[in-house]
């Protein structure tokens, strides 16, 4: 189990490095680069001045050498500094990353719960008109956009409970009360296709669970139904479940843009779109990378979370580490 | 491509139905309740990004602008009406095209305290054209070859050769910064000021907020009242209506046609209040005139026979604006009137009859570059492309992402685009930089002898009158077989809170006459 993390701690090094790599050159090689957008088509300037420009953003040098450059400074621990507005990234990440995730949390908290017990109910009482409300909700959740959700629900809010209504961004601890109000209505908006998605997922496993022949044995020595369902069937059938909520928590630290322009959330979504549309190339780069970082590690918690809920696989991993 | 700040816009009728008194600086002049100012208060605006410089010469973005608007002063600005004003000047003399004296305003305070002298004034001109700090607006004032100062209160700007667009450049571009402390800022000004305004810069939150507090020893009394302006960054523009509806947003800048509608339904319910004034941007499609069939200058005009602008318009834009040529009609004293354009009454035989003379009978396929941010104009795209069709023209519509657009704009590797252009309130600035052969903004490779000719001439002349026939002349070439189809200008709408009195909308900047704005409770 040890070595097994350890061996996918190790592994992290290259899996960045590549991805550092591709960012790079994906956001160096699209066209249009930073002196270009920030010009326009309406400024009017000399090749000379587009030259100086280019040489003050230190991109007149070529790919490998300016490749080197970040990558140096990042060893040093230097994130460098975002070139369009002049603040450190590590500031400005600073400040994205915890409304990212703090969105991150509720949703997944507001979501899953829920969405396991409907599931489960779903698949126990299958076919019932519960199992098929459940999945019309499901359905909904995930054919309605989350833009139009939330468009929707700022308007009816707007209009109905104006006191509601909030897109002054307020951290937790500076202000408990104000950030729940400025979050409520984004939570809810990404809890819902969350729901339905998770839901979907409990149902589908649980039905299969249930029809195993191990689930047939415990109803037979005559354990409650209850029992079965809770002990036997679900923690059988959460494997699928976590590996969706680990992969929604993998994207949603990355940003729900949609959602944060929407709600004016300044989070890491619009941090990052916003640097793309610039072409501010060390904030993109180093943006993109502590989000790839992040998902590694969360896929490895997923991983790792597996061994826990289930111990056969513990020991596959015992074994494969062995090897 | 635009800067708000610049965002010149004719004040058509504007001043507010409910705010009787703000016109002007001198607010006691009407009787109805509610109008002797009132200090104090903050008053929140919604924008849809968050600035990404306080330094003015550095500015490109649209977000920077209407907030340095109330921070910065230049030496010229422009009055409700968009005549020339003085700002830090008081007064100014053109002995001859090229020398322009300008008269400075006494005890003018920085925020930091310091005392504006005529050396800053020479200062803010000399770092304009600082190869060091490569502003992207220094090209407007190359041609100077002295800045002297006779005395503390005098300036005197000598250029090699005559300029009639050189006053409204000054006005764009120049702003007036404090010598010993640029000096003693090294590491530059894109996240400090210290200007002259009415509001110096306080808290700045990144992609959240940035806070503007009363100065206190301000030069233009009676204003500022409110004590703060808080810029807010609310990216989606149906949720910054929302806050403006519930109150958490008091004023707002709404630039997109589609939200006409909800806005006056809004007003009617005594929500807020509106105001519109037309931008002084012209929606266009731009041709390549170096590429077949487009280095025909009878295809150009054919095409222009072929569209029907006010169809673009009414479908594009739903009808919010006017339809025009290369100077919006904000420009009132400059724009030649719509009937004297021949092609402005679509002509569907004329066009196929000169494609035919061109040599192209049955038409032929270009592609039309379409700026994915901007869904006005791809919408003007997709109508421009239906009524070619009624000429057997076949436009293919390439939506592109906006860094990918001006990549192939700067390589002008394009049949043809379709945006927006302006902003200026000079025709000379309009022209020069987009229509001379070579012209630094001239993506289309545009080259005609006698455009050229009179672009110079209409920048050498100063008397009013003699060049307003000169750009007479140049607009109604345009429309012939110039580089562009214009299309149209669109509204400028302005949605603010029944609580606000005393705001005028001013066509050159969105945000400054909110120095002369209060809150009524």
């Amino acid at each position: 189990m040890l070595r097994y993390t350890l061996r996918r701690l190790l592994w992290m090094i290259p899996t960045l490095i590549g991805i550092s790599i591709v960012t790079f050159l994906m956001i160096h090689l699209i066209p249009g680069d930073i002196v270009q957008v920030m010009l326009g088509t309406r400024t009017n300037v000399t090749p000379d001045q587009i030259a100086s420009l280019r040489q003050m953003y230190g991109i007149d040098k070529p790919l490998w050498a300016q490749y080197l450059i970040w990558a140096g400074q990042l060893l040093r621990g230097n994130v460098g500094f975002s070139l369009r507005t002049g603040l450190s990234i590590s500031q400005l990440i600073g400040q994205a990353l915890p409304v990212t995730a703090w969105l991150t949390v509720l949703a997944l908290m507001v979501s899953t719960l829920p969405a396991v017990a409907i599931g489960i109910l779903a698949a126990i009482r299958r076919d019932s008109p519960a199992d098929l409300a459940a999945r019309l909700f499901a359905m909904a959740g995930l054919a309605i956009p989350g833009f139009w959700l939330g468009t929707i629900l700022i308007l009816l809010v707007s209009l109905y409970a104006p006191t509601l209504s909030s897109f002054t961004y307020v951290g937790f601890f500076q202000n408990p009360l104000g950030n729940l109000r400025v979050m409520m209505l984004p939570t809810f908006a990404l809890a819902f296709a969350l729901l339905g998605n998770t839901m979907r997922q409990t149902r589908g496993a649980m039905l299969e669970v249930l029809q195993q022949q191990y689930i047939q044995t415990a109803r037979a020595k005559g354990l409650g139904e209850r029992l079965v369902v809770l002990r036997h069937a679900l923690r059988n059938a959460l494997i699928p479940v976590v590996t969706i909520v680990g992969l929604d928590l993998g994207y949603l630290l990355g940003g729900a843009v949609v959602i944060e322009n929407v709600f004016a959330l300044p989070g890491m979504g619009r941090l990052i779109v916003s640097a793309i549309n610039q072409r501010d190339y060390p904030l993109v780069q180093s943006g993109v990378l502590i989000m790839a970082l992040l998902f590694v590690i969360v896929n490895l918690v997923v991983d790792m979370s597996y061994a826990f809920i289930d111990p056969r696989i513990r020991f596959d991993m015992d074994r494969g580490s062995g090897q | 491509m635009n800067r708000r700040m610049v965002s010149a816009l004719l004040a058509v009728t504007l001043v507010f139905a409910v705010a009787v008194a703000g016109c002007g600086k001198n607010p006691s002049q009407s009787g109805t309740a509610g109008t002797t100012p009132v200090p104090g208060g903050t008053v929140t605006v919604a924008q849809g990004a968050d600035a990404l410089t306080m330094d003015p010469a550095l500015t490109t973005d649209e977000a920077s602008g209407p907030i340095q608007a109330l921070i910065y002063d230049s030496l010229l600005t422009y009055d409700d009406k968009l005549a020339l004003t003085g700002q830090l000047a008081t007064s100014w003399d053109v002995p001859d095209a090229r020398t322009f004296v300008f008269h400075l305003r006494q005890n003018v305070k920085f925020h930091n305290g310091d005392v504006m002298k005529a050396s800053d004034v020479k200062f803010s001109f000399n770092r304009m054209l600082d190869k060091k700090l490569a502003s992207p607006w220094a090209s407007f004032f190359e041609d100077i070859t002295s800045i002297e100062t006779p005395d503390d209160n005098t300036v005197k700007v000598t250029l090699a050769k005559p300029n009639a667009g050189f006053l409204a450049a000054v006005a764009a571009y120049i702003t007036v910064y404090d010598e010993a402390w640029v000096n003693a800022h090294p590491e530059g000004l894109q996240r400090i000021e210290n200007g002259t305004g009415p509001y110096a810069l306080g808290v700045w939150t990144p992609n959240t907020s940035v806070t503007l507090n009363k100065f206190k020893d301000y030069w233009g009394a009676p204003g500022p009242y409110l004590d703060s302006v808080v810029f807010k960054v609310i990216p989606d523009a149906a949720s910054r209506l929302a806050a403006l509806r519930t109150g958490e947003v008091q004023f707002l800048s709404v630039f997109e046609p589609e939200f006409a509608a909800q806005l006056s339904q809004m007003e009617t319910a005594g929500q807020i209040k509106t105001a519109k004034v037309l931008d002084l941007n012209y929606h266009m499609l731009g041709f390549n005139t170096k590429r077949k069939p487009f280095d025909n200058p009878l295809v150009r005009e054919a095409l222009q026979y072929a569209v029907d602008r006010k169809a673009i318009l009414d479908s594009a834009a739903l009808g919010q604006g006017a339809v025009c040529g290369i100077l919006s009609p904000a420009m009132a004293t400059w724009a030649t009137p719509n009937d004297q354009f021949p092609p402005y009454t679509r002509d569907v035989n004329k066009a196929k009859q000169l494609l035919t003379e061109a040599g192209y009978p049955n038409g032929f396929t270009f592609h039309i570059m379409a700026p994915s941010n901007f869904p006005t104009d791809v919408n003007s795209a997709l109508i421009i492309q239906e009524q070619l069709k009624e000429v057997g023209v076949t436009a293919v519509i390439d939506k592109t992402e906006w860094g990918d657009y001006v990549n192939n704009w700067v390589k002008k590797d394009f049949d043809t685009f379709v945006g927006y252009n302006g902003d200026w309130t000079d025709p000379d600035l309009a022209m020069y930089a987009a229509l001379h052969t070579g012209g630094s903004t001239n993506a289309f490779s545009y080259s005609d002898k006698n455009i050229d000719q009179l672009l110079e001439q209409g920048r050498n002349t100063a008397d009013p009158a003699a060049r307003k026939t000169i750009y007479d002349q140049i607009q109604k070439q345009l429309v012939k077989d110039g580089p562009m189809i214009y299309t149209f200008a669109i509204y400028h709408y302005y949605a603010v809170s029944p609580k606000l009195a005393g705001f005028a909308a001013n066509p050159w900047s969105t945000t400054r006459n909110l120095e002369l704005v209060w809150l009524t409770k």
